[in-house]
């Protein structure tokens, strides 16, 4: 069961790959890195999984818990990429408003 | 689609198989055999029922601590980089029932928002899901808001910005007060601060306060940056 997480973690990022191989448009980079950002997230989670436990909220009954140590690199990994993600687009909309373009092609030719 | 980036995709996934298969295993032989009564002792060295919290605000507090900093960091770049003051993607015209049905909803969302920073110890949660919360409602009052040219906050920009910098010093202080106290920085229970019974809202220490400083904070950046965002 985790191993098919962890594949579909590792699918998840092979087409947030291939997305940010072929994507022309500035925008569509961004998302292309937050998925591959979201298939690390199910990475991370699926690594701490324990067969037949519960969330990590310490209850009266007791019970085995999963590993929370995941979940919290996990929280600190998402408010990093929103960061990242909030300055990506504050970077394109001043590319934009310089070149009036958001095509990776035509930025890269672009002299001086 | 070239060869070139046919064969690159192959690459990074060839790559990043062998990586997976190799570590991805013994790395889950460590956690596999769940401890008996792990859990419980980090309830008793903390006080807080949700170990998620207990690893973010005691055990690593530091690292949550360098976290509330990015999220400074960006908002500094994201209002450096905005430097137009006219509004002109907030002009849309919302029909009368998205504003009176956001005017009703947008206290709740305060609420809930408030309910989950400050139950961030006993129920999952905490100050940072609980600052996007907030965030949401400033947010969504400025879409809704907004029209001609004038941008509806809801808080002033003053405060905005006092939130997020007093989130931050408030976080820091607290961190002193476990170094007055005998403890380490940040220190929650090596100091003797009470951590009440595990489960209710008077536990955990100095929890409860390091959620409601890194929610604010982490609130107050997010909506700052959206602001800075649509101001181009």
């Amino acid at each position: 069961m985790t191993t098919l997480l962890m594949l579909a973690a590792l699918i998840l990022f092979l087409l947030g790959v291939y997305g940010l191989l072929t994507n022309k448009h500035l925008i569509k980079l961004v998302i292309c890195f937050n998925i591959m950002e979201a298939a690390v997230l199910i990475f991370l989670v699926a690594l701490g999984h324990r067969q037949g436990a519960g969330v990590p909220i310490v209850r009266p009954e007791g019970g085995p818990y999963v590993d929370p140590l995941p979940h919290a690199l996990a929280l600190t990994a998402i408010v990093i990429g929103a960061s990242l993600t909030a300055m990506m687009l504050s970077y394109i909309i001043k590319l934009y408003q310089r070149y009036r373009t958001v095509d990776v092609d035509r930025l890269k030719r672009l002299r001086g | 689609m070239g060869p070139h980036k046919v064969a690159a995709v192959l690459i990074v996934a060839a790559l990043l198989a062998i990586v997976i298969l190799s570590v991805g295993p013994p790395l889950r032989r460590l956690s596999r055999p769940d401890p008996v009564g792990q859990a419980e002792q980090g309830v008793r060295e903390t006080g807080a029922a949700n170990q998620v919290s207990a690893i973010l605000f005691d055990y690593r507090a530091l690292d949550t601590l360098g976290e509330a900093s990015v999220i400074l960091t960006a908002a500094a770049i994201v209002g450096f980089f905005s430097t137009r003051s006219r509004i002109t993607m907030l002009g849309t015209e919302l029909s009368v029932i998205v504003r009176y049905g956001v005017g009703l909803v947008l206290p709740f969302i305060v609420l809930f928002g408030f309910f989950i920073i400050l139950f961030g110890h006993v129920s999952p949660g905490g100050g940072f899901t609980g600052g996007v919360v907030l965030a949401a409602a400033a947010i969504v009052h400025t879409t809704v808001s907004s029209r001609g040219g004038h941008r509806a906050q809801l808080v002033r920009p003053e405060v905005g910005k006092a939130l997020e910098n007093g989130g931050l010093l408030l976080f820091l202080g607290a961190g002193l007060v476990g170094l007055t106290l005998g403890g380490s920085f940040l220190a929650n229970a090596a100091t003797g601060i009470p951590l009440g019974s595990p489960g209710t809202l008077a536990s955990g220490g100095l929890i409860p306060f390091l959620n409601l400083f890194s929610g604010l904070k982490v609130g107050a950046g997010l909506a700052l940056i959206f602001l800075s965002l649509s101001r181009e």
